[in-house]
Formats: structure tokens, C-alpha cells, sequence
């Protein structure tokens, strides 16, 4: 779900002048990138996120005491309030799929990272 | 944490009121539909970019234990966890700004294995407190009978005694029905944001609901609304209202907020008889036909706005198009189940503000079926 959020989040909320392209390619499960799923753990090392296990098979990423005050200060860049807006009203209706809801929506919308799947039954066409 | 449900314009022609409903991350207002794990499922089937929780309405987690179910409860060591595992992963699903509801109940089977084995009932008992302990939804709605046989004593000295709990009485069951109409508001202990009953249709059930009815403004005055949970998505029966909307028939009688029933994992469907759109018109979800008349819905593709294959499939649903690819996976079902979701919501907005402006009474008019059928029902059987 991170790595799916993550690619939604850079194709359609930030956008290319916003963020820097985390370099999504097409994979089993949809899109996938290096950066996305080596980040967490380096921001666990640099005491930023704690990682927890809740539930099966499920890790659930909470920012530690040190990374609220660095998240507050990226709050402060030059985000428009609309991005920050945008991202709150997706985030919420991200959070409310199901893994298989949110690769279909992948590949219901950006097709050409469904070449790779696993799951042809989740393509829309 | 907690509930607080405060009441402000009332229709006094219907007892019915606008509630505000406060709980710890933000307010709802009554009337209003809950979103179910049957909604979600549609979501997710046609992987749709649309927010069904918080913006347009709280989520209940229904729970249904059958036979089955007490007995893996007795028998199976690790089914607690199992079970606490499904409500955390559902309720961590749903966005974290959204009233959640854990609603465990039994079945009629359930119910009757239960009648006749105390032993047995003792520690199906337990095992939902347990439950209801674990789980993080801002409040429990929990079978009356139980909490009458020693649940609610349990719950008060418990840890969770500040959790907001729901007493789900059988609407079927008169005396229960009276029962709790009169000890609920004083029961003391965990607070009760509301009080809730099953479904039923009025002429099923209407010595209860006429106690219900007579007793709304004072639980109102005293911070309790009305809860209707398990309603029918449509009504079904007679030819002349199957199709008139369940949540919005509770409504009209009773219900503050209101629950479909959750109806499992139904098995994928290729049948087009199965997708249902909402009227607003007449507060119906009938069936798509070939004669739909797509026209009727004319600008409600603004909800799936942000989504234009979502938008198209709405159009081809209601038009009967390219249904070769369509009714692989069920997909009309699911447009249905999300625009009927959201539009019956929406109507649930426009109910509240008719209170406000004190013309509900022309609103309930306006929808001609639906008011004749609460009419014609409360009154025959209210008179005799």
C-alpha cells in the first residue's frame, strides 16, 4: 500500500515540480520503487519513523518524536495550501481500499504498470 | 473518547430532529446513513477514487456470529485473535477521521442455540466483551440481551467503562422494546449516545415502534438518538414499494442514523437484474431494466467527477451499454452500491436541512410513495 500511496501521491498530488520522481517502473504488483521501499527503513536508522507490526502482515509507519518536528518544518516549504488540501481528501479515500482496490485503481488509470502483474484479473480491460 | 449527542431543531410534527453528534476527532450531523464493509467492498471492486467515509458518513462494522462461529468460539483457541485481527485490519482501513462503529450480534440460529444453553451463553458473552475491549471503534453496539444478563455490570467495572455503548434491542421483542425505552436513559455506567433496534417493517412491529415513537423527543432531550441497524437496502415485498429505499423508510419512522445490513461476501453476479441506482425523487433503488430512463439522472456523475472511467461506467451502467465486458466481476452491482450510497447520503443532507428551515413535513410530501406507505401505516395502526 506505501508504494501505491506514494505513486499516487506523485501523480496526483505533487506532480513533477513539486517532488522529485521517486522512479516508479511497471512490477509484480503494480509500480514499484527502490527509493520508496528502501526510505523507510533509513528514516527508521536516522530515529525519524518507527516502524510497528499491528495486525497480520500489516506494518504500520509512525512518526517518532524527532520526525514530527522534521514533518512540521517540511510542512513550512512553499506547499501551496490546495496540495496540502488535495493530499488530506485523497489520502482519505486511499486509506479505504482494500490492497486489491487500490492496484486496480493503479491499473484502471495508469495502465503501463500492469504489464509485469500477477493480477490480470484486476486489469479493467 | 466519547459521544455527545445534542439535539437542536426538532419537527413537531414528526418528532424528528436535527442531532448534532460529537465524538473525539470531529462532529456528524443526524440524520444520517452509515457506510458498511459492503460499501467498501464495492469501492474496491471498481477501484474507485471516491471518499465514502467522514465527508459523507460514519462507518459501522457489522460482526453476524452463527452457530458456526459459537462454536469455533468454544473449541478454537486462536478465534479471538482472528477475529480481533479482521475488525482491526477493516477498522484501520477506513479513513482515521471517521465515526467507527463495531456492531457484533447473532443470528436467528445463534440466537435460539444460545436460548437454551446459559453455560454456553456465558461465555459467548465473554468473548465479545473481550472483543469490545480490544477493538479501537469509538463505540460498541452490543445486543441487549446480553447486556441485560450481566454485560452491562461486567462493563461498567471493566477497563473499557467510558466506551461509548449501543444497546441493540430486537425491534420485534415489545417488552425488550419498553424495557429499554424506560431503563436505558438511567442505566448509569457506560455512556449511550443511543439507543438502537433491528429492522422491521412498521406493521411488523408496531407496538414497539409506537413506544419508540412516543418516547423520541424525551430520549432526545436527554442526549440518546435513535438508531436503526441491519435495514433492508430496499423493501421488498408488495410490488408497489419492494423498491422504495430501506434506510430512508427507518428514517421517515424512527431512525436518527441508519445502517444497511451488511450481507457478506455475496458471490460475484453476472446478472444485470442486480444493479440498483437511487431516486431521489421517490427515495427508491429499483432494479436497472431495459426501460430505465438514464435522463432521470442527469448531472449525478458529479460525484465521480474526479474519475472518468468511473463516470463512463456510471453512463453505461444506466444505459445498458457494452454490457459484454461490463458483468465481468460484478462491476453494475458496485456502481450501484456507490451511487446509491452517496446519493442516498446526500438526500440525507437534504432531510436534515428541511428540519432546519421547518419544512420537513413538505419534503416527507414531496416524496409521494414512501410518505403514503409511513403515512398509511403509522395511522391505521396507530388508531386501533
Amino acid at each position: 500500500m506505501l508504494q501505491k500511496q506514494v505513486f499516487l501521491a506523485f501523480h496526483q498530488v505533487f506532480g513533477p515540480r513539486l517532488a522529485s520522481d521517486p522512479g516508479f517502473r511497471p512490477d509484480r504488483f503494480g509500480p514499484f520503487s527502490q527509493i520508496v521501499a528502501d526510505l523507510p527503513f533509513a528514516l527508521r536508522a536516522s530515529g525519524l519513523v518507527n516502524i510497528q507490526s499491528k495486525g497480520e502482515g500489516h506494518s504500520t509507519y509512525v512518526l517518532a518524536p524527532q520526525g514530527r518536528s522534521v514533518a512540521r518544518d517540511v510542512r513550512g516549504f512553499d506547499l501551496p495550501e490546495s496540495v496540502i488540501a488535495l493530499l488530506h481528501e485523497k489520502k482519505a479515500s486511499w486509506d479505504e481500499w482494500t490492497t486489491e482496490g487500490a492496484l486496480r485503481y493503479v491499473y484502471r488509470n495508469f495502465p503501463r504498470y500492469a504489464v509485469k502483474t500477477v493480477r490480470p484479473d484486476l486489469k479493467w480491460e | 473518547m466519547g459521544i455527545e449527542v445534542k439535539s437542536h431543531e426538532v419537527d413537531d410534527k414528526t418528532g424528528s430532529s436535527r442531532l448534532s453528534v460529537k465524538f473525539g476527532r470531529g462532529v456528524v450531523e443526524a440524520p444520517f446513513r452509515f457506510v458498511n464493509r459492503n460499501d467498501l467492498t464495492a469501492k474496491s471492486t471498481v477501484g474507485a477514487g471516491l471518499q465514502l467515509t467522514t465527508d459523507v458518513n460514519p462507518f459501522v462494522y457489522e460482526l453476524p456470529l452463527n452457530p458456526t462461529s459459537i462454536t469455533s468460539i468454544q473449541t478454537t483457541n486462536d478465534f479471538l485473535a482472528r477475529t480481533l485481527g479482521s475488525v482491526r485490519r477493516v477498522l484501520r482501513q477506513v479513513n482515521p477521521g471517521a465515526m467507527k462503529i463495531f456492531y457484533p450480534h447473532f443470528t436467528g440460529k445463534a440466537d435460539q442455540l444460545l436460548r437454551g444453553a446459559p453455560q454456553v451463553s456465558n461465555r459467548v458473552s465473554a468473548f465479545i466483551l473481550n472483543l469490545v475491549e480490544e477493538c479501537e471503534a469509538d463505540a460498541c453496539a452490543l445486543p441487549y440481551d446480553l447486556l441485560e444478563n450481566g454485560g452491562w455490570a461486567l462493563l461498567k467495572s471493566g477497563p473499557s467503562r467510558d466506551r461509548p455503548v449501543i444497546p441493540v434491542v430486537k425491534i420485534g421483542d415489545n417488552r425488550s422494546v419498553e424495557r429499554a425505552l424506560d431503563e436505558v436513559p438511567d442505566l448509569g455506567g457506560p455512556p449511550t449516545p443511543f439507543l438502537a433496534f433491528t429492522h422491521a417493517s412498521f406493521t411488523r412491529a408496531y407496538l414497539s415502534y409506537t413506544a419508540i415513537i412516543n418516547k423520541r423527543r424525551e430520549l432526545h432531550s436527554r442526549g440518546i438518538g435513535v438508531m436503526v441497524l441491519g435495514s433492508r437496502r430496499n423493501l421488498g415485498g408488495n410490488e408497489d414499494v419492494a423498491n422504495l429505499s430501506g434506510p430512508h423508510y427507518s428514517s421517515f419512522l424512527v431512525a436518527d442514523a441508519v445502517a444497511a445490513a451488511w450481507v457478506g461476501r455475496a458471490p460475484i453476479s453476472n446478472e444485470l437484474g442486480t444493479a440498483r441506482v437511487f431516486e431521489r425523487s421517490e427515495l427508491s433503488v429499483p432494479l436497472i431494466t431495459g426501460g430505465h430512463d438514464a435522463s432521470e439522472h442527469e448531472g449525478e456523475d458529479d460525484c465521480f467527477a474526479s474519475d472518468p472511467e468511473l463516470d463512463r461506467l456510471f453512463w453505461r451502467t444506466l444505459s445498458r451499454q457494452n454490457t459484454d465486458r461490463d458483468w465481468d466481476a460484478g462491476r453494475p452491482s458496485a456502481i450501484s452500491r456507490l451511487h446509491e450510497v452517496v446519493m442516498s447520503s446526500g438526500e440525507f443532507g437534504v432531510m436534515r436541512k428541511t428540519i432546519v428551515s421547518g419544512e420537513l413535513a413538505d419534503y416527507r410530501r414531496s416524496k409521494q410513495r414512501l410518505a403514503a406507505l409511513v403515512e398509511r401505516e403509522t395511522q391505521e395502526r396507530t388508531a386501533l
